[in-house]
């Protein structure tokens, strides 16, 4: 890796396909919308009878089955809340459930609120896991002083070590145990990238990461995973370069 | 092609090879798995294993409004080739070639019909 750029490769040649078993036009409609911005394709096919409400089937780019699902129940998955991670620990919102569903999958056009909901849901594995590193970029200065209560409190009450790489200068008026790296990075990198890396702690089941390029205002380029290798290749190059982790 | 039945014979429907009665086929149709392959073969006259496999455990996904997994898929698979299909093919409901791995809607009594028409 000589650039953040260069974790997308790998991933962009995975298309997911979505086959939607329903006669319900709208509801085909709409998952063609929701889904126009990843790299998913999305066909229709006959429901399996006239009274069933209708279901999905997802497919890997060499037409592995990778799970079903009702289509009621994707539409609930891909539109959830957005909940602070101590508060989805102690309740029933399936984050898990769209995190692991569309994971090694890129999205060309996701908004800040969107990447917020998966960004907290790695945040949420971290608080649960309760030891280990995570790794967060900001793009600017005043985001991070959005966001910083979270990590104060991750440093606070878990033995989870908190690194963030910022594009501006930063004058240490964090807490204490939030490491704070200022940089501009590769071509502006660090100004461009939102990403949120979760080491696992030694614990591959718990290891994710969510890697985004802001490519136009409030429009994002990226993917999340649960791939150890993957998210331990990100996290080893931010080390190499920037000195984080 | 001719039907290639052991007995010959021109296939008219006699009830010597199909469940004798009602109950039979509550019996049959008591397995959700036989139900919905037979449901799903009244618009789709002919399909695959495979594809019935993947048509099955969507159904089954949104009847338990869970996430189906390979290893769901798997199952419902193997339940199908080796339990569901052959029954299926013995009442002669169904014509599944497990070489081929086809299945063909068969010969389906009115009383069928009517069962799978309940709420179960």
């Amino acid at each position: 890796m000589d650039s953040l750029r260069d974790a997308f490769e790998a991933v962009e040649s995975r298309q997911k396909t979505l086959e939607v078993y329903a006669d319900d036009e709208e509801a085909l409609a709409e998952l063609e919308r929701q889904f126009s911005t990843r790299n998913v394709r999305v066909i229709g096919r006959p429901a399996p009878s006239s009274d069933d409400p209708g279901f999905v089937v997802v497919r890997a780019a060499d037409g592995e089955f990778l799970g079903a699902l009702s289509v009621e129940h994707l539409e609930a998955i891909v539109s959830p809340e957005i909940h602070p991670p101590w508060v989805i620990a102690e309740t029933d919102v399936d984050h898990a459930a769209v995190f692991d569903f569309l994971d090694n999958t890129v999205f060309t056009s996701y908004d800040r609120r969107q990447l917020l909901v998966v960004a907290r849901e790695i945040e949420e594995r971290a608080w649960r896991a309760g030891s280990g590193a995570l790794l967060v970029g900001f793009q600017t200065a005043t985001a991070f002083r959005a966001q910083e209560p979270v990590y104060e409190r991750f440093v606070r009450e878990t033995d989870v070590t908190v690194t963030v790489f910022v594009d501006a200068e930063w004058s240490g008026g964090s807490a204490d145990g939030v490491h704070v790296i200022s940089a501009h990075g590769v071509d502006g990198e660090i100004g461009r990238f939102w990403f949120v890396l979760f080491d696992g702690g030694g614990r591959d089941l718990d290891t994710c990461g969510l890697l985004a390029e802001e490519r136009e205002p409030d429009r994002y380029y990226g993917f999340w995973t649960d791939d150890p290798d993957r998210v331990d290749e990100v996290i080893a190059y931010l080390e190499t370069t920037y000195g984080g982790g | 092609m001719e039907d290639e039945h052991p007995h010959g014979g021109n296939n008219q429907v006699t009830g010597d090879d199909q469940p004798s009665s009602t109950s039979d086929a509550v019996s049959l149709l008591s397995s959700p798995m036989a139900r919905r392959t037979l449901i799903y073969l009244t618009d789709t006259s002919t399909t695959t294993v495979e594809e019935l496999a993947d048509v099955l455990t969507g159904m089954e996904a949104t009847g338990a409004d869970t996430l189906a997994t390979p290893a769901d898929r798997r199952r419902v698979r193997i339940l199908l080739y080796h339990c569901v299909l052959p029954r299926l093919d013995a009442a002669g409901y169904v014509d599944f070639d497990a070489e081929e791995q086809t299945v063909v809607r068969g010969d389906v009594p009115e009383v069928v019909d009517e069962l799978l028409d309940l709420e179960w």
